[in-house]
C-alpha cells in the first residue's frame, strides 16, 4: 500500500526537527574526490544519525547505513573508507564485523 | 631572548568539549524521513537524491535564503553527478515538494539558463562564524 505523502513543516535552526552539518566538511568531501555524490550523502546520514545519539562517537551496523544512504552494503566499508580518507570521520570496526563504531571529526554542533 | 608569547603552545581541543566554530548548514529531519519514505516505497535513486538535496540545502546555507539561482550544470559539478543524473532525480524532489524552481530560458531552444530554485517547507540558515563568513563566495 502507497503511504501518504506528507509536507515537511517548516524547521527552524535550532529547534528539535532539525540537525546540524559542518559544511567545511562537506566542502572537504567535495575537493578531495571527483564523483562524491555517495560520500556526500553517507556524510550527511552520519550526521543524522550523530543528532540522534548526541554524541560525536555512536555505533552504526552496516546494514543500516546501507539501508539509509541508499548504497549497497557490499560497498560501505569502502565509502567509509572514503570519508576516512578525506578526514571528516574515524572508524572503528567492531568484532563482529558487521557494524563500526563512527566518530566524526571536526568541529561539530549538536543542539 | 625570545618573547614570551612565542613560547605559547597552542593547546588541543578536549574530545569532549567541541568548538561551535565554523560554517553548520542546518537540514531538517522531516525532509530526510520523507526521502526514506518515498525511496522505501518506490525504490530509486536515493543515494542521488540525498547528495542533491544536500548541496541544495548548502546553497541555501551560503545565500542564506531559501531561494538560490544555480545552473544545472554547477549543481552537477558540486554532487559529483553528471548532469543528466541532475535532471532525473529534480522530478522527485518536486513530487515529494522539497523543491520547486522556474525554468530560465537559455539563448537557444536546447540549451537552458540557471534555474531559480526554492526549498520549500524547510527554513535552511546557518550559522556562521563571524569571522569564517562565506556570504556571497558563491556566484552561480
Amino acid at each position: 500500500m502507497k503511504r501518504k505523502i506528507f509536507s515537511p513543516k517548516p524547521a527552524e535552526p535550532g529547534a528539535d526537527n532539525g540537525f546540524w552539518v559542518n559544511m567545511d566538511s562537506m566542502e572537504r568531501i567535495r575537493a578531495k574526490c571527483d564523483h562524491s555524490a555517495k560520500l556526500q550523502a553517507l556524510y550527511y546520514i552520519l550526521n543524522l544519525l550523530m543528532s540522534d545519539a548526541q554524541a560525536r562517537t555512536f555505533p552504526a551496523t552496516y546494514a543500516q547505513l546501507s539501508q539509509r544512504a541508499g548504497i549497497k552494503l557490499g560497498a560501505i566499508k569502502r565509502h567509509l573508507s572514503g570519508l576516512e580518507y578525506c578526514g571528516v570521520i574515524v572508524t572503528k570496526e567492531q568484532p563482529d564485523k558487521e557494524s563500526a563504531l563512527i566518530t566524526i571529526t571536526g568541529n561539530i554542533k549538536l543542539k | 631572548m625570545k618573547p614570551d608569547h612565542l613560547f605559547h603552545k597552542r593547546a588541543a581541543r578536549p574530545h569532549s568539549n567541541p568548538s561551535n566554530d565554523g560554517q553548520f548548514g542546518w537540514k531538517a529531519r522531516d525532509a530526510a524521513i520523507v526521502l526514506e519514505r518515498w525511496f522505501n516505497d518506490n525504490g530509486g535513486p536515493k543515494v542521488y537524491t540525498l547528495a542533491l538535496y544536500t548541496v541544495f540545502t548548502d546553497l541555501a546555507c551560503e545565500k542564506n535564503s531559501e531561494e538560490f539561482i544555480v545552473g544545472i550544470n554547477e549543481l552537477a559539478r558540486r554532487t559529483g553527478m553528471s548532469s543528466r543524473q541532475v535532471r532525473l532525480v529534480l522530478p522527485i524532489f518536486a513530487e515529494l515538494g522539497l523543491i520547486g524552481w522556474i525554468e530560465t530560458p537559455g539563448p537557444t531552444p536546447l540549451s537552458q539558463g540557471p534555474h531559480r530554485y526554492k526549498l520549500l517547507s524547510l527554513s535552511s540558515k546557518c550559522a556562521t562564524h563571524p569571522l569564517n563568513t562565506m556570504q556571497g563566495a558563491y556566484t552561480p
